[in-house]
């Protein structure tokens, strides 16, 4: 009788461990699957920021010019921006947008932010960032400056 | 009663009891398996569309046949605005700033054909993307009339690769002469609608999708109900008028009903409005420096006023033929005016 019962509660504990192991196995490739589309989601951002046509350089006659920020674009966008916040997070979630001028004159300005504890993002803030050299064109002086179009994914 | 004769019973209730508990963590195991693995195909289908969604904003024009795991695909769009997609039975995904033209339920067994077209009114807005399957059957009616052959011409500028079945009436009532193995049918009607052929009739009604394009500005839906189809005023559609292959036709020829069709336009319409507001602004501070800079003509040539016009003419539109005539004319005159403007000083856009 009691190495019957013996033999019951080592099978079970057996059983129980081989559950928790291929539970745990599981449930870390969901989580693998989960960080890989929040990494995806990361490149979403960028490349929405990138491809907007709120942002984009056109030229008449042409196709629209591929990483070229219309410096009058980006500084009305950042305004409807602001003003239509919800519209926007569709697009960006929890990101920081924010385009630097390098040369010939330093400058930057945020386009969009949003983190998710609601407060300006920090160093320690966790974030995948994806920095993109892009050309920033004035069209009516004609001129070009080089920047950085930096996106910050939360 | 002896004690040896009390422990045998006893040592089946202990056997009986064991078993009982292997039993239920074996079930509980395969359960929790299925779900894991359930969740696990949600995702790794949820993470293609995803790459889906992502190339639409970066490519266009182009068609591309997406291998996926058999998944059944659900998108949706309501009177709202509120608009999402959801793999079999899982969560729901926001798809509200992405402009998808599908019908209800797509089953993939291997492949997700999508396709897609930059909307253009007439500043670049947002890319269209139109998806379809294997799995369903799109048959064209055609006839001879000259209006028919119009609309025939504007369908085959959709990718062949869709596999539209182009059929005249004869062809569509002779049930032998076009093969109908797919779960789901789309039906075109370049002509009147008659009535459908037995085979579709006998099809459930959710997994036969009907329109009869009546011109190239307005297309109206039908819904079947056993054998009779229905159309009420609000299944008609205007469509808005671009250059062809003119996506918001193609888009109507996608959509499952005229619901998911106006909430997916009015997806283009508010970006539209957003667009507006930024070129608005553009064009004052354009018009600022010309003046700084003693460039009187630019400076009067440019009219930021013209996209406030434009953009009230957009709002509240639910594509009734009035508002979308009036869109499309006043894109056109936009679109004149910044050719002009454009040769002598800068795009508006």
């Amino acid at each position: 009788m009691t190495e019957t019962i013996g033999i019951i509660i080592v099978f079970s504990i057996l059983i129980i461990m081989a559950l928790l192991f291929f539970t745990r196995i599981q449930t870390n490739s969901v989580e693998q699957q989960r960080t890989l589309i929040s990494g995806e989601k990361a490149v979403s951002i960028s490349f929405s920021a990138l491809f907007l046509p709120e942002l984009e350089c056109t030229k008449a006659g042409s196709d629209d010019i591929k990483d070229c920020i219309d410096v009058l674009k980006a500084d009305a966008a950042t305004e409807v921006i602001a003003a239509n916040p919800e519209y926007y997070f569709k697009l960006f979630g929890y990101s920081t947008i924010v385009i630097q001028e390098i040369y010939p004159t330093p400058n930057e300005k945020i386009l969009y932010e949003r983190t998710r504890n609601g407060q300006p993002p920090t160093e320690d803030t966790q974030k995948a960032r994806t920095p993109i050299p892009v050309s920033l064109y004035n069209p009516v002086t004609g001129t070009y400056a080089f920047g950085v179009l930096t996106i910050d994914s939360y | 009663m002896k004690k040896a004769q009390i422990s045998v019973p006893f040592q089946w209730i202990y056997v009986l009891i064991a078993g009982a508990a292997i039993l239920i963590l074996f079930v509980s195991f395969v359960a929790r398996q299925r779900d894991s693995s359930e969740l696990q195909l949600n995702a790794e289908v949820t993470q293609k569309l995803e790459q889906i969604f992502i190339l639409t904003a970066q490519t266009t024009k182009t068609f591309n046949p997406a291998k996926m795991s058999p998944a059944e695909l659900h998108f949706s769009c309501d009177a709202d605005d509120v608009s999402e997609y959801w793999v079999n039975s899982g969560s729901a995904e926001s798809l509200e700033t992405i402009v998808a033209f599908s019908s209800a339920k797509i089953p993939v067994e291997t492949q997700l054909d999508t396709w897609t077209w930059p909307v253009d009114m007439p500043f670049s807005v947002m890319n269209a993307i139109f998806l379809s399957s294997p799995t369903i059957t799109t048959i064209v009616v055609h006839d001879d009339t000259a209006l028919s052959q119009t609309l025939l011409l504007k369908i085959q500028d959709i990718p062949p690769q869709f596999n539209f079945q182009i059929l005249s009436v004869d062809e569509f009532k002779n049930e032998a002469s076009y093969s109908l193995s797919t779960p789901i049918v789309r039906v075109i009607y370049l002509t009147e609608i008659d009535q459908l052929p037995q085979r579709i009739s006998e099809m459930p009604d959710e997994n036969v999708i009907l329109l009869q394009v009546e011109s190239e500005r307005s297309v109206a839906y039908y819904r079947k109900q056993g054998a009779q189809l229905i159309s009420d005023p609000e299944d008609h559609v205007a469509i808005l008028r671009a250059a062809d292959p003119n996506p918001a036709f193609m888009g109507a020829l996608f959509s499952h009903n005229a619901e998911y069709y106006k909430c997916t336009m009015r997806k283009i319409l508010k970006r539209m409005t957003l667009l507006t507001e930024v070129y608005e602004k553009r064009a004052t501070a354009m018009k600022q420096q010309y003046l700084l800079k003693g460039n009187q003509e630019c400076a009067l040539l440019i009219d930021p006023l013209i996209f406030s016009d434009y953009r009230e003419t957009i709002n509240g539109c639910n594509f009734d033929q009035t508002c979308a005539a009036e869109i499309s004319q006043a894109s056109e005159q936009l679109e004149q005016r910044s050719t002009i403007i454009s040769d002598r000083c800068t795009t508006l856009w």
